[in-house]
């Protein structure tokens, strides 16, 4: 029998994989995401200073703490943006339109947004709106993307919805 | 100014590794075990005097170690010392200081152990990397809807270019910099000597950055003994006190914040620190300073909002050498994360070991200056300047 010597053994490496299952709660921001699944921007409104955010803040930076919801049009104006590859997350999908911050119409704060297959030429300034990205997709926010405000209906594969028209 | 009746801080002891990609089999509790023994050891004090351990780790995904800090504790001989474990995005190894700091400013301990390690370029692919800090952030609103540190960083850097007229080229000349200073730092992870076109010809990443602006996710430990000043510990001259400590947050989205370019946590959080040291001109007062560059404009947007130089100017300063190695105020000595690379836990702590050697003049050779130093600025940040520390060094003839 071979005797295993301490001083013969080097440092060595396993490998392990692990798969992790979580159930993921979206908690109090569920009607935003709720939205986001429809094509349909809702915000948080402060009724004390009339502030609205988008993306939904739960409390004011006001300090208030009771907010409503309210829906935008989805229609805004792209500030900044950045272009190059990025993986969506769970999803392994690589996204190469690139992203921006967004201010909805309406809404006094900015929105990180995606931006769709046919924004490959918008620059900031340029009017976009919000628009369900096709397919199927691991988490609510990855439904989002944003277009040309004057993209045809056809460019986007659902039209815009109301949440209120949804039974 | 320091209150008379809270006891002083002295960094009494350094310990560190390199930065780099272990492929070698080590672990975590190998490289903590060196650095903590090599930092009493430089403070010339025994185990049984520290009555406090601090550990800072980012994640528990990129070591398969939960609860580090009991483990730690107990694998460098210090049980039955307390021990907490501290988090913050990159800026955990800075917040694991301040923590120490707390301790004995607050009169609860007097000699603390402070800790900070990464595993997180060796241990998980790049691809399960990036995964991981999909979840920093807001994870359910930016993160998976695609933000990355990479986009965020750039959407707040394009702000300040079309802002201030900050070029490409300035962002390119910070790489320039840092991958140089590694040069000179055995323990860097990325010394690189490299010219301005070489960045802005590397692959995009998002725009305006290139791989070239991005800092470098790394292996590695740090670890520096604080006592309270009135104890003889430490035999190192001169002694090197922590003389301010500031920490601040901003809104994590980025789109919730009035100004995007603006690292206003950063701001706030020097403001604090700089009070406390009685620094009134950081521009005037700080001799050389450690800035969180994750990427090249981060250093740029940093160095503005520590105020050592004014809003805007940065890029050009930097252009002309006012923070290079012989210039006014030497920054990222070290290479940075970008040279030196970013081990999240430990960052903040080498921070320390870095500006405390530059300090006491026995840091790396052709990096310490021929001039004296006498204070030190160690700046850190999670998320994009969503939690910011700063501390403030001051060497002292005693």
């Amino acid at each position: 029998m071979n005797e295993l010597s301490p001083q013969d053994v080097s440092a060595y490496t396993v490998a392990i994989e692990l798969h992790l299952r979580y159930a993921h709660g979206l908690g109090a921001l569920s009607p935003y995401f709720a939205g986001l699944e429809r094509g349909v921007a809702l915000a948080t409104q402060c009724p004390r200073c009339r502030r609205t955010w988008f993306a939904p803040r739960l409390t004011c930076i006001c300090g208030s703490r009771v907010l409503d919801w309210r829906e935008l049009t989805g229609r805004g104006t792209v500030v900044v943006l950045t272009r190059g590859p990025a993986v969506l997350p769970v999803t392994g999908v690589v996204h190469e339109s690139g992203f921006a911050l967004i201010r909805l119409d309406g809404a006094d704060n900015l929105c990180f947004g995606r931006l769709g297959r046919t924004a490959t030429q918008l620059e900031p300034g340029n009017a976009v709106r919000l628009a369900r990205a096709p397919g199927q997709w691991a988490h609510p926010s990855q439904c989002a993307e944003y277009v040309p405000a004057g993209a045809l209906p056809d460019q986007v594969p659902y039209p815009l919805a109301s949440l209120s028209d949804q039974s | 100014m320091p209150r008379p009746d809270r006891p002083e801080v002295v960094v009494a002891g350094c310990g560190a590794t390199a930065f780099g990609t272990f492929r070698d089999a080590s672990t975590p509790r190998d490289w903590v075990l060196r650095c903590a023994r090599e930092a009493l050891d430089d403070a010339g004090i025994e185990a049984a005097e520290v009555d406090a351990v601090v550990v800072g780790s980012e994640s528990d995904f990129f070591s398969l170690q939960l609860a580090p800090g009991a483990l730690l504790t107990d694998e460098i001989g210090l049980v039955p010392c307390p021990v907490i474990r501290v988090e913050m995005g990159g800026g955990t190894g800075a917040a694991a200081v301040r923590a120490g700091f707390m301790h004995i400013r607050s009169g609860m301990h007097r000699c603390v152990l402070v800790i900070g390690f990464e595993h997180a370029a060796s241990h998980l692919s790049g691809d399960d990397m990036r995964m991981l800090y999909g979840l920093s952030f807001d994870p359910d609103i930016d993160g998976m809807a695609g933000a990355t540190a990479a986009n965020l960083y750039a959407l707040s850097i394009a702000e300040h270019m079309r802002r201030y007229g900050t070029t490409e080229a300035q962002l390119a000349a910070v790489s320039v910099k840092n991958h140089g200073n590694a040069l000179d730092n055995p323990g860097a992870h990325k010394p690189m000597s490299i010219t301005v076109a070489d960045v802005l010809a590397s692959r995009p990443v998002s725009t305006p950055y290139k791989l070239l602006d991005c800092s470098i996710i790394s292996d590695g430990a740090a670890a520096v003994v604080l006592t309270a000043g009135d104890l003889p510990g430490g035999r190192l001259r001169p002694r090197v006190y922590v003389a301010g400590s500031g920490c601040a947050s901003d809104h994590v989205r980025l789109g919730d914040r009035p100004e995007l370019h603006r690292f206003r946590s950063k701001e706030r959080s020097r403001q604090a620190a700089c009070a406390m040291a009685g620094i009134e001109s950081p521009a005037r007062q700080i001799d050389v300073a450690e800035v969180y560059d994750a990427f090249t404009g981060a250093e740029l947007q940093g160095i503005e909002a520590l105020g050592l130089g004014p809003a805007g100017t940065a890029g050009a300063a930097l252009e002309a050498g006012e923070f290079s190695r012989d210039g006014r105020l030497p920054v990222n000595l070290s290479g940075g994360l970008i040279g030196q690379g970013g081990a999240p836990g430990a960052t903040g702590v080498m921070q320390i070991v870095t500006l405390t050697r530059l300090l006491q003049g026995r840091y790396w050779p052709a990096l310490q200056p021929q001039r004296s130093l006498r204070t030190a600025l160690a700046d850190a940040h999670g998320g994009i300047a969503t939690v910011s520390v700063t501390h403030v060094l001051e060497a002292r003839d005693e």
